[in-house]
């Protein structure tokens, strides 16, 4: 047992002493350090220090000098950089080696000449950078920080900014809109202002006719002409009752949106609407010099339809823009070489608990790739300029808000059709 | 490819990737607008000194392009200030970049010298960082109508702020040069893409000059 214990603490001497240096060392002839910049910078380390040298985070580029000395044998020097590098290395004739750039760290050296020499230990330590002081951390976390807030930042105000342009955008859908009603009512009430004016004229005529002929004492003929103007003026009034019925419905439609609904006639709100739309169609066909189409209308009301309350405004805002979409379809078709007949057909329906609106065309049909996007926010296919693209999107919000739903169905090459699902409460 | 091999290769080409835009500006320089057209001069200074760098090299060289961070620090400020809306931020701007101005050439005379990425060269970058993102907020919450992608000086202030971000970094150069060739080098990659992305985003801005907001 003693035996045992006396080779145990010769064992560890040997090694506290390769660890320190000592004997060892005698083969390293010199350690200098420095940061590699400049050259006058080095400095000799000590070889034979009891306490690994520690080098500050800048002195980390070592030159360590080999003297064979006693172990002069062989020509070869092995070397091995624990903490760097992982196999030894060798090199025939050499007596320097340089280590450059090295991490903060623990480190020793080991060298030998030949395969058999004794292994030279050098320990050292490189302090760590700056991150090894107490105020690194919280400088990075704090500049991490700044960065994740600034990225936010940037985030919350592109939000912002969406919901700005978005809510622009829609004020503009609002103004476009306009436009084409406008557009539309100004068509529609020109046809009854021609007939007042067309038949005020003729009954001025005959009124001067009348006079003439009872100036001849032809009372009889003046009776005939008196009773033409009678009928001249009825018709007036009736072009008159239809205007001011045109003025008036157009009014309640234009009335500030509320938000509250009213019972309103189905029938006669699509009828409305769809009138103005084509005439706001024909109108702008004029204006953007496309060749002038005849669209054929088509209705087929269904008398069964009850007033439903809806915000008739904003179901009249969806259906003009459905109807505004067939229109612009059907003129880009008409472009076409040996296009058919366009026509849109407006279908009323009531069903058990709701009432089913289908406004058709017989334009191009919708892409298959496209029939799922056309409900997106800002999606259009109309050129840059012509459409904001919220229309159908604020149409199928709209339609939701009433509880209802907005569907299409489409086939390429033969035509459109929007369904509007509308709850009868 | 070692890192040092593609450190090397990535300084090289963002630092010569100035031609692309000073290219794409030179054919659009009549759709420049005027501070683009500023920005487009400071490119040609960049390049010239590339240049000059490429010739002369060493200390002199370092020397020109520290000069140069003073020179863009005033262009760039003009840059920006001229777009900045608010006249009291415009003056607190400009004020500052005098400032710093003063502050850079003392510091590169008497200090850190003229030879090294000094201190003040970083605290510059930071600067023109903070000015963009001010610029940027604006242009986010006030110029509403137009789509970003087609706004020029969204791509400049893109470009600028993650170019002057990173260069803020600089501050450090120092300490880790000496420190850790790998991490030095990994800082170097990230500051040359940071470059590349830069100059990217300037002649994108140059491209799209032409079209009509």
């Amino acid at each position: 047992m003693k035996l045992r214990i006396l080779f145990l603490v010769i064992v560890l001497t040997a090694r506290m002493n390769a660890l320190v240096g000592q004997d060892q060392t005698s083969i390293l002839g010199s350690v200098r350090v420095g940061n590699g910049l400049h050259q006058n910078d080095f400095i000799q380390l000590p070889i034979h220090n009891q306490k690994p040298p520690s080098l500050s985070y800048d002195q980390n580029y070592l030159m360590f000098n080999f003297d064979p000395g006693s172990q002069g044998g062989s020509d070869t020097l092995f070397y091995f950089l624990e903490g760097l590098d992982y196999n030894w290395i060798y090199c025939v004739q050499c007596r320097q080696v340089a280590y450059s750039h090295l991490d903060g760290g623990d480190f020793v050296l080991h060298a030998k000449f030949g395969k058999q020499g004794t292994v030279v230990i050098y320990p050292f330590r490189i302090e760590g950078n700056v991150w090894h002081r107490w105020w690194f951390m919280p400088l990075l976390l704090l500049v991490l920080l700044g960065i994740l807030g600034m990225m936010g930042y940037f985030a919350l105000l592109y939000r912002l900014r969406q919901k700005i342009r978005q809510e622009q955008l829609v004020h503009r859908e609002k103004l476009s809109s306009m436009v084409d009603l406008t557009s539309g009512i100004a068509h529609e009430l020109q046809n009854p202002l021609n007939f007042v004016n067309n038949f005020s004229e003729l009954s001025g005529e005959l009124i001067q006719e009348a006079i003439r002929e009872f100036a001849n004492g032809d009372a009889l003929e003046a009776t005939e002409i008196l009773a033409d103007v009678a009928m001249n003026l009825q018709k007036i009034h009736e072009h008159g009752q239809r205007a001011s019925g045109i003025v008036t419905s157009m009014l309640e439609h234009a009335k500030p949106t509320s938000g509250s609904r009213t019972n309103t006639d189905i029938n006669k709100l699509c009828d409305d609407y769809f009138r103005i739309a084509l005439h706001a169609c024909t109108e702008n066909g004029k204006q953007l010099t496309t060749p002038q189409i005849d669209i054929q209308r088509i209705v087929q009301f269904d008398p069964r339809v009850p007033p439903i309350p809806i915000v008739p405004q904003d179901i009249g805002r969806v259906l003009q823009n459905i109807f505004n979409n067939a229109c612009y379809e059907l003129k880009k078709q008409g472009q076409l070489p040996g296009a058919s007949m366009p026509f849109i057909k407006l279908v009323t329906q009531k069903l058990e608990d709701r009432v089913i609106i289908r406004i058709e065309d017989n334009g191009r049909g919708i892409p298959t790739e496209i029939k799922d996007k056309i409900f997106q926010p800002f999606f259009t296919t109309k050129p840059t300029g012509q459409g904001t693209g919220l229309g159908l999107s604020l149409s199928y919000d709209i339609v939701k808000a009433h509880g209802g739903e907005l569907k299409v169905e489409s086939k390429e090459g033969e035509g459109t059709a929007f369904i509007i699902r509308l709850p009868i409460v | 490819m070692k890192l040092i091999d593609l450190a090397g290769f990535l300084v090289y080409f963002c630092t010569y990737l100035v031609v692309l835009p000073v290219g794409i500006g030179t054919i659009f320089y009549r759709k420049l607008s005027r501070p683009l057209k500023v920005l487009y001069c400071n490119l040609i200074i960049v390049l010239f000194l590339d240049l000059v760098l490429l010739t002369i090299g060493g200390r002199l060289g370092n020397g020109l392009l520290y000069l140069f961070s003073l020179v863009d620090l005033m262009m760039m400020t003009w840059v920006f200030t001229s777009l900045i809306r608010s006249n009291s931020y415009k003056i607190i701007f400009r004020g500052s970049a005098l400032l710093l101005g003063m502050y850079g050439l003392i510091d590169a005379l008497y200090f850190s010298g003229l030879h090294v990425n000094g201190y003040s060269n970083g605290i510059i970058k930071l600067f023109i960082a903070i000015l963009v993102m001010y610029y940027l907020s604006q242009l986010l919450l006030e110029d509403v109508e137009f789509r970003l992608k087609d706004m020029p000086m969204f791509w400049v202030s893109l470009g600028a702020i993650l170019y002057n971000g990173f260069g803020f970094f600089d501050v450090f150069s120092s300490p880790i040069i000496n420190y850790s060739q790998s991490f030095y080098l990994q800082y170097e990659i990230i500051w040359s893409v940071a470059t590349i992305f830069m100059y990217i985003a300037y002649s994108w801005a140059f491209r799209i000059s032409d079209r009509k907001l």
